[in-house]
């Protein structure tokens, strides 16, 4: 991860002041190939270029360009040891 | 299309209201509600309207085609003692619901073909025995009680009604069986009342037997299916701790109660022995199952729903196609399933999800 620019470092410290109701999110964006996940912060303190103390973040998880991968859960009933065939009759909605 | 009077009928009785309860609530008298819903006249666009403002129903709803309504004498409520006609009626009423929506999913889905014999020849502990053999299931515990209804052509819902007073019902409609289930009991009684209503479906499909006797004889097959007796005759001992009968009933899935009380039918326990057990539960757990398993969820709801919703499509598009109020086709399927909402990867052309950080919060 790159560290912060130095005036975005000086600009994260900036707390609002008393009254002021404005606050400053700050998209951050990482790209690996097709893989792109982001992360809208509000950041409220850096150390040594790096963020450090949060008001709040909201973690973007992006997906493949193919599509997302499907995440099974413990608790993804599919699975059973009856056999229970359900297909679809056509695509279109009647 | 014009105003339908047997779904005025079945959208009150779905409100659990008597006609003069639902005369009061619209503003009309007794003598005209009665009249809309024998057909006798029709409400005009003003008074449809309250009447569907009144009861909570798309005014669309009204204009269908005739609902297929349960036949009270073939369906078997347990806990019919403690059972008002209102809930009663409130509970089949629901079942008119889940027809519409099966055969809205019939129509777009090929569903497991019904398979659940007719063993009414039979005493419940031979059915139980056969019911096993015909699906070779042998003497193992059944892993899913909904799951082995599923993939005989058992249409699963859950129950709408937010009341243990309604345990659970089934019914045939025509060639295909019907299981509504309360799922705001433990998951425990959810399956034992699973396996009774396959009772019903199996021993009573004619009709001639009702009543207590009907039940009495639906409980014994769900205890004989779900706790084979040879498999039981194993455990057989001279001293059952409740620790030890705890670890037991993990094996068939079925609650201590069920366990004791089939041991004692069994004559494992002695009346005095199976008295005391029945007090120490009674203190010890109240209405909670010590132990208890996860609830079982519908396999056909979580193929249909996942089919829908990567096509877009979700409860509320069956809602809206069916001019019914969300909240019942929540109620009939979601109780059912493991995740209540379409997953945010449904759909491919989403490539993002947001997840809030409680932790910065």
């Amino acid at each position: 991860m790159d560290i912060l620019e130095e005036t975005v470092s000086k600009v994260v410290q900036i707390k609002p002041r008393k009254g002021e109701s404005i606050l400053t999110y700050y998209l951050c964006v990482y790209q690996e190939g097709d893989d792109i996940r982001g992360e809208l912060s509000l950041a409220t303190q850096t150390s040594c270029g790096y963020l450090a103390k949060f008001g709040e973040r909201i973690f973007i998880i992006g997906g493949e360009a193919g599509g997302t991968d499907k995440i099974l859960r413990k608790s993804d009933f599919d699975q059973s040891e009856f056999d229970i065939p359900i297909s679809r009759k056509n695509k279109k909605k009647k | 299309m014009k105003f339908n009077a047997t779904r005025l009928g079945t959208a009150r009785q779905r409100r659990m209201l008597n006609k003069k309860g639902f005369a009061d609530l619209v503003g009309v008298t007794p003598h005209t509600a009665s009249r809309w819903e024998a057909g006798a006249t029709i409400p005009d666009e003003e008074w449809v309207e309250k009447i569907a403002s009144c009861l909570g129903f798309p005014k669309k709803f009204f204009f269908g085609e005739d609902v297929d309504i349960p036949n009270a004498k073939m369906v078997s409520f347990r806990s019919q003692t403690s059972m008002t006609a209102a809930r009663r009626d409130a509970a089949l009423s629901a079942g008119s619901l889940g027809f519409l929506i099966v055969d809205w999913v019939d129509e777009r889905f090929d569903l497991p073909d019904e398979n659940v014999p007719d063993l009414s020849d039979y005493s419940p502990e031979i059915a139980a025995l056969m019911l096993r053999q015909d699906w070779g299931l042998g003497e193992k515990a059944i892993s899913n009680m909904v799951h082995l209804l599923e993939s005989k052509g058992v249409r699963v819902f859950s129950l709408a009604e937010n009341s243990k007073k309604v345990n659970a019902f089934s019914l045939w409609r025509d060639d295909t069986p019907f299981v509504f289930l309360n799922t705001i009991k433990t998951a425990e009684n959810s399956r034992f009342d699973a396996a009774h209503e396959l009772g019903h479906l199996a021993l009573h499909r004619d009709g001639l037997t009702t009543g207590r006797k009907a039940e009495e004889e639906a409980n014994r097959f769900a205890s004989h299916l779900l706790i084979p007796q040879s498999d039981l005759l194993s455990f057989r001992k001279p001293h059952y701790s409740i620790e030890w009968l705890i670890g037991l009933k993990a094996r068939w899935k079925v609650s201590l109660a069920a366990l004791c009380y089939r041991m004692h039918k069994e004559e494992f326990l002695s009346d005095w022995r199976y008295r005391d057990l029945c007090i120490q539960i009674r203190v010890r757990f109240k209405d909670t199952e010590p132990e208890g398993i996860e609830r079982e969820r519908s396999v056909v709801w979580s193929k249909v729903m996942k089919a829908l919703w990567s096509e877009r499509l979700t409860q509320l598009d069956i809602a809206k196609d069916l001019a019914l109020p969300e909240e019942e086709v929540s109620a009939l399927i979601f109780g059912l399933l493991s995740e209540a909402n379409p997953p945010s990867g449904a759909n491919t052309e989403r490539k993002f999800s947001v997840i809030k950080n409680e932790r910065y919060t």
